[in-house]
């Protein structure tokens, strides 16, 4: 059956997983005599960590270790009969090979008759997703030797059953050093290519200078070090914060002649938090985008099948001379209260009215094709950076350094 | 070039050229007295004004005339560009009025500086891996300047370039294409593989419109700025 063949495959590879049970019970804990003593340890801990309820229930709900990637093909469940689901599995969850109808029988559990729920398995699209964005980044930074290697150790240490102990601490260790340096720069690259953008080139140095000092620094150094008219640095500075892209400090010298000091500094905790903000505004701004231009289509579509209703022309007349015009405005504005409206309807008018008259309908199905695929390409190179942003927070990435840690055990 | 010479940072002085005496005026005696007392730091006419008591008229033709004389110069203060400053002529601003070794008038002498960095990047480029001194002493030993730099100076340069991402400090390991170097110094390397390559990588954000977009913190979904009626997203869908 080529379903189940297929099914199999992404489980083997862990793309899918059960489903969380849907009502819970809160059980005692259950022993687990499951596999490798590495699956032990950990999920032990899990169970004692569960203090709240809510947790509890997730963690009930959530299927054990082992039953998450557990597959039993219909015939073997039949044949099986009841077998409860306490029962160890001797599955080794770790191993990648496929299931050995041999294997199962007499051993491994499910109950009869149960129908089992299949789900994307986010975690490891994440995790893949995540391994690929920073091997990518390494074949940019160094070349493909170092991305090939870095990929065998990414791979590697997924599975910590099949490693040898010695090698898994190296790597483990350094490897998580390396992927908090490697998502820092990736980072950082982001941050300042839309600075450059923005804001030009003088502007680039200045984050840049900012960026890698940490510390605050005075208007005037800042204009040295970076090659800026000391005229033109304040102006640059004053934008970026307005933007909020750096910090500022006023510092007031009482001396002789009283001296105001500007200081400057990036605040990337900060910041990062804005850069994902804007990120996910573009990302809406795209899709939005996207749905506007289909909207256009079929607005374009209906308008041309129906009838040129004479009202319409008249209208159209009316618009393209400066008096008809300003009848046109007053027009809806007494139709239309809020100004805003007033606004997006004329300009989706002009829109509609020029596309109409200047394109036939290959060229706007063309145009509209290009569009798409740039919009949507554009959503999808957006959305990794919105991980590398989302996912690697500070938070979250003392979170990974913890997990190595333990692992390591 | 006066310019090249201001580079050397030398402090000409001349020769003790004090024959004024014969041919001041008593006002004009007072006003080069004043401007000369300031040594480097040049002074505003106002505050000459100010100082001497003496009408407008007085104080703006013996300027004048010092001028014409040769006495005195003009320079522009870079803190306060409007205002007429001078210095006496055997003096050279100081750094606070000029801003520095780099500026020129009151500007940055940006070509100079360009140039000197395209410079500095071919050196770095053509010998993949060098020091500080390694860039002074090829610059030395090529000629193309006929004036001298400092360590510093080049530092400086050195500096910017980093912060444009056209060049990389690094340490060195003193291995492999660090052999030259000994371990632990800074020394620089390029950064593009190939030089020429092309634009560096843009970020995903960067290259669409939102990216750029300046107004980015008005745009709302529904309103006067928004992804539909957004002029940027039109000029950039436009085939």
């Amino acid at each position: 059956d080529v379903v189940q063949e297929s099914l199999l495959k992404l489980l083997t590879a862990r793309y899918i997983e059960r489903c969380p049970a849907p009502e819970p019970v809160l059980a005692a804990p259950v022993k687990e005599e499951t596999t490798a003593k590495k699956r032990g340890p950990k999920s032990a801990k899990t169970n004692e960590e569960s203090e709240t309820i809510g947790q509890r229930v997730l963690a009930a709900a959530a299927p054990m270790e082992a039953q998450r990637f557990l597959f039993v093909t219909n015939a073997e469940a039949a044949v099986r009969g009841e077998k409860r689901m306490d029962d160890s599995p001797n599955v080794r969850v770790g191993e990648k090979r496929k299931y050995d109808a041999s294997e199962l029988d007499g051993e491994s559990s499910v109950e009869e008759d149960e129908v089992v729920l299949w789900r994307a398995n986010f975690e490891e699209f994440i995790r893949r997703l995540r391994h690929k964005a920073c091997i990518e980044n390494v074949r940019e930074r160094l070349d493909d030797g170092a991305a090939i290697v870095l990929r065998a150790v990414l791979e590697a240490t997924r599975i910590p059953l099949s490693l040898n102990h010695i090698f898994e601490e190296v790597m483990k260790s350094k490897e998580g050093r390396d992927l908090k340096t490697i998502i820092e720069l990736v980072q950082n690259d982001e941050v300042e290519s839309i600075v450059l953008k923005r804001y030009g080139r003088d502007a680039y140095r200045i984050f840049r200078l900012l960026s890698k000092n940490g510390h605050l620094v005075e208007t005037d150094k800042i204009s040295d070090t970076t090659f800026v008219e000391k005229k033109d640095a304040p102006k640059i500075l004053y934008k970026l914060w307005k933007d909020e892209y750096l910090h500022m400090e006023k510092l007031v010298v009482a001396g002789a002649r009283q001296s105001q000091f500007l200081l400057w500094k990036v605040k990337k905790p900060t910041l990062w938090e804005h850069v994902l903000d804007e990120m996910f505004h573009a990302a809406l701004n795209l899709s939005q985008r996207v749905a506007y231009e289909l909207e256009k289509e079929k607005e374009n579509e209906t308008v041309n099948t129906k009838d040129k209703s004479p009202r319409l022309n008249i209208v159209v007349h009316l618009f393209l001379t400066k008096k008809g015009l300003c009848i046109l405005i007053l027009l809806i504005l007494v139709v239309l209260p809020s100004l805003n409206n007033l606004i997006t309807v004329y300009v989706q008018f002009i829109n509609l009215h020029v596309d109409k008259q200047v394109m036939s309908r290959e060229e706007r199905l063309n145009r509209l094709r290009s569009v798409r695929i740039l919009l949507e390409s554009s959503l999808l190179k957006l959305d990794d950076a919105l991980m590398l942003f989302h996912d690697f927070r500070e938070s979250s990435l003392l979170k990974l350094d913890d997990a190595l840690l333990l692992s390591h055990d | 070039m006066s310019r090249l010479q201001a580079l050397s940072s030398m402090k000409r002085k001349r020769p003790d050229s004090d024959s004024p005496s014969q041919s001041l005026t008593e006002h004009e005696r007072l006003l080069y007295d004043l401007i000369r007392s300031k040594q480097d730091m040049a002074i505003w006419t106002r505050d000459m004004k100010r100082e001497t008591n003496l009408p407008d008229n007085v104080v703006n033709k013996s300027l004048k005339s010092l001028q014409a004389k040769k006495l005195i110069k003009e320079v522009v203060n870079i803190q306060n560009k409007g205002r007429k400053h001078y210095i006496a002529a055997d003096f050279e601003p100081s750094k606070e009025i000029t801003g520095g070794t780099w500026y020129v008038d009151g500007n940055l002498d940006a070509e100079f500086i360009n140039f000197l960095k395209k410079h500095c990047v071919k050196i770095i480029y053509e010998q993949k891996v060098v020091t500080l001194e390694g860039i002074l002493d090829t610059i030395k030993r090529s000629r193309a300047f006929n004036v001298e730099f400092t360590t510093q100076q080049i530092e400086e340069i050195v500096n910017a370039l980093v912060l444009d991402n056209e060049i990389m400090e690094v340490k060195s390991t003193g291995m492999g294409e660090f052999d030259s170097v000994p371990v632990g110094k800074v020394c620089y390397t390029c950064k593009n593989k190939g030089g020429l390559k092309g634009e560096p990588k843009m970020g995903a954000m960067a290259s669409i419109p939102c990216g750029v977009c300046p107004q980015i913190s008005l745009c709302t979904p529904e309103g006067v700025i928004s992804p539909r009626t957004c002029v940027y997203f039109t000029k950039w869908l436009d085939f």
